[in-house]
């Protein structure tokens, strides 16, 4: 089961980086949610400059492939909306792709259960350039909201930053339920999760992701159509 | 891709409520058998010449071709059924069957026997017990041979081609959004050629059989119908009143298919076989009741276990040609017309998981055949075994009578043989209406509800081709035309299973992201090089 959802999403998922002068820097994951080329991440990847960006498509993810890779073919994408208060970025490649994903993508988080299992993918360490895509499994541990009212899904198993951004898809239907976000850390000070005033990596061994409703909202005031 | 994307593929004039037309396969169809009906009216000498020893020499040469393709196609709808495959749904996980099932089984037993049925059930087992293809000790075996063979001919093999025509048709269209029509079936192997020429020949040549299939049995039947009434009734045999016959049919069988799907073609069918079960009740109280009792299971245990024998002779060590007359015949006629009942079979099945549309369609008609048989043919063969005899002669003088001979020897025969009358012409209703509603369908492109005066258009030309036959010959010389279609549609039938193979394994598989710029492919993905940047990673630039 797990290994026909990691087929499934494998192609789907992309690093995402920024130019700089005659290279790219590693900024996260982010994974195709549309033929037209529309991609979801975590805005805070961005860090707030739209300047730049670019994806990067995994290669065969079943073959034993250098851990690190000098040189990637990489695509310009654009921010086409955010949504600050979830957490959320939508990207659309600029080249003109014949892109083809499969059906039945987007998911439900309402009705989740407890115990379901999850399957994250990303590049979580793409900032140590190690350029492997990576499969976690975990089950849903908990579904909560913060003070902000964000409805987020919190799973047992340890993201690392590169995999922020990336899809959390459930093995029940094999839709994507949420973007991973990063470790949980408990709140403290009415703060947000991710990104305190202490490095959130180390706090537990859990990890959340924000439920997918918010970037299908997204898509949806882009005039996007969701299979 | 969405449903309507595969669809809007193949080419059609704007929908109007007056027509909506595949304009190359249409306009050349409607010219491909205007063109074949002239020249079989002014050469049918001509025509016969050429394709009666094509024929002949088709089932002399390719008969062992013919038991491949009919034992091959047999297994794979067997494997089809019990693999994991049969828990497909055509038309998706929340289809439901758009007819109820004992509408649907009526439906598919009226198209894909039929009239044949009617007269065969009787003459068939008679041919075969008067003269035995095969030495056999005694009378006693001699039956038990004839009704095996029958059994093989008109059993689970022919409706195995029928279903496996019918589930490609449907998988693709259903399943995979495709136009409904034959070029669809082709869909994995030729991809997206099946919507330019290549389809289009397909689509014609299917439209073109399947008219010719219809009418020509239209036109050879209505002669059956005159013999039949000439019998009974003192009727004179002559062209006008078979002409008023075509005509009548006709009628009626347009009527059908303009009044649509549901309300026409469906009530049809179902009066159909509540005919021909009155007709079987008949039979089995007024008949040797216990002789139909008894040889029922008698008979299906003979049919199973000589079925490995009888599949597979081919006459080798006889060096015989008894078979290009009946086995190779049938298979041959079977293949022909397996274009035009898969493709109504696949319209009415919508809704049924893979293995429910198997069960229906390869085992519930095969076993209402056998009933048939059961009751008809060894009615006969009691009738020439301990009766007043007469029916093997009577089969040998003229197979169209030869059905009102053998109701003749029970009570109310005239009644009964009425019965029989409005049962064969209602066969032939139901099979001109579903064949118009096929051809209507490919010559829309693969729209399911062709517009009124198109289904109008087909209807009439169906009467119209079968009564210019009638008159001016050429009826028989265009019916070997489409039992020698039979070869090369064998061929056709073998790939349509590898694409239906091959579409099922992508179906159940893992849908996977594909991103295509055209140059350097991974298989999962193709990233193109040309304008896309190849840029360097920076080292050590990590982001906190």
């Amino acid at each position: 089961m797990l290994q026909n959802l990691s087929l499934k999403y494998a192609g789907g998922c992309m690093m995402l980086v920024r130019k700089k002068e005659d290279s790219v820097v590693f900024l996260g994951t982010a994974f195709l949610m549309h033929d037209d080329g529309y991609l979801l991440t975590a805005l805070h990847l961005l860090e707030g400059d739209e300047d730049g960006l670019m994806v990067v498509p995994s290669s065969d993810p079943d073959e034993f492939t250098p851990i690190s890779v000098d040189r990637v073919s990489a695509m310009s994408v654009t921010v086409s909306g955010v949504d600050r208060e979830h957490n959320v970025a939508l990207l659309e490649i600029d080249r003109n792709l014949r892109i083809k994903t499969p059906d039945h993508l987007g998911g439900r988080t309402e009705n989740l259960g407890l115990g379901t299992s999850l399957l994250c993918l990303g590049f979580p360490f793409g900032h140590d350039e190690m350029h492997n895509l990576t499969v976690q499994s975990a089950i849903l541990s908990s579904k909560g909201m913060t003070r902000n009212g964000t409805r987020i899904l919190l799973f047992d198993s340890m993201v690392y930053d590169g995999s922020s951004g990336g899809p959390l898809v459930s093995g029940d239907d094999d839709r994507v339920v949420g973007i991973v976000m990063g470790r949980f850390s408990p709140v403290e000070d009415g703060g947000d999760f991710a990104r305190g005033n202490r490095s959130p990596s180390f706090d537990t061994s859990f990890s959340y992701a924000v439920s997918i409703e918010y970037g299908l909202a997204l898509m949806e005031n882009a005039g996007l159509e969701i299979s | 891709m969405s449903e309507n994307d595969n669809r809007s593929k193949t080419p059609r004039t704007n929908p109007s409520p007056l027509f909506d037309v595949h304009p190359q396969v249409f306009f050349s169809s409607a010219v491909l058998i205007i063109g074949f009906v002239v020249m079989a009216v002014f050469f049918h000498q001509k025509v016969g010449d050429f394709f009666n020893p094509l024929l002949n020499t088709i089932s002399t040469h390719a008969g062992w071709f013919f038991t491949w393709v009919m034992n091959l196609i047999l297994f794979f709808t067997l494997y089809l059924m019990f693999s994991r495959y049969g828990d497909i749904r055509l038309g998706g996980e929340d289809a439901e069957p758009d007819f109820s099932t004992p509408s649907w089984f009526a439906m598919l037993f009226s198209a894909g026997m039929g009239i044949g049925l009617l007269f065969y059930g009787v003459a068939e087992p008679m041919f075969h017990f008067a003269s035995p293809p095969f030495p056999v000790s005694g009378q006693v075996d001699s039956a038990r041979t004839a009704m095996a063979i029958t059994f093989l001919h008109w059993g689970f093999h022919p409706w195995a081609v029928y279903t496996i025509v019918a589930l490609s048709l449907a998988f693709f269209s259903f399943n995979k959004g495709m136009p409904l029509s034959i070029r669809t079936v082709f869909y994995p192997i030729l991809g997206e050629r099946i919507h330019g020429f290549w389809g289009n020949l397909v689509d014609t040549l299917a439209t073109t059989a399947t008219l010719f299939g219809v009418a020509t049995s239209l036109g050879v039947g209505v002669q059956q119908i005159n013999a039949g009434l000439a019998h009974l009734f003192g009727w004179e045999q002559s062209p006008s009143v078979q002409l008023m016959l075509i005509a009548g049919i006709t009628c009626i069988a347009t009527i059908s298919v303009v009044k649509g799907l549901d309300s026409g073609i469906r009530r049809l069918s179902e009066i159909n076989v509540y005919l021909a079960v009155g007709l079987l009740i008949f039979v089995f109280i007024f008949g040797p009741t216990l002789f139909i009792l008894n040889g029922f299971i008698e008979n299906i245990g003979n049919y199973i276990q000589e079925l490995p024998h009888l599949s597979t002779w081919n006459e080798t060590f006889e060096n015989t040609h008894w078979q290009n007359s009946w086995t190779v015949f049938y298979w041959a006629w079977w293949i022909a017309w397996s274009p035009f009942v898969g493709m109504f079979i696949a319209r009415v099945s919508k809704g049924r998981t893979i293995r429910e549309f198997i069960m229906g369609v390869l085992c519930v008609p095969a076993l209402v055949t056998f009933v048939w048989l059961t009751a008809f043919g060894n009615s006969a063969i009691w009738i020439e075994m301990f009766g007043n005899g007469g029916i093997a002669q009577a089969v040998s003088e003229n197979v169209s009578v030869s059905l009102f001979v053998f109701l003749e020897n029970f009570p109310l025969s005239n009644v009964s043989s009425l019965l029989a009358v409005l049962v064969v012409v209602s066969f032939f209703v139901t099979s001109s209406d579903s064949g118009s509603m096929v051809i209507d369908i490919i010559t829309a492109g693969g729209n399911p509800d062709p517009p009124v005066p198109q289904r109008l258009f087909w209807a009439i030309m169906e009467g119209v081709v079968a009564a210019t036959l009638l008159v001016f010959g050429g009826l028989s010389a265009l019916q070997s035309v489409v039992v020698a279609t039979g070869l090369p549609f064998g061929v056709v039938l073998l790939v349509m299973c590898v694409s239906l193979k091959k579409g099922l394994n992508e179906y159940t598989g893992v849908q996977t992201f594909s991103v295509k710029t055209g140059k350097k492919r991974v298989p999962e993905f193709e990233i193109q090089g040309a304008e896309i940047p190849q840029v360097r990673f920076g080292r050590n630039e990590k982001v906190s």
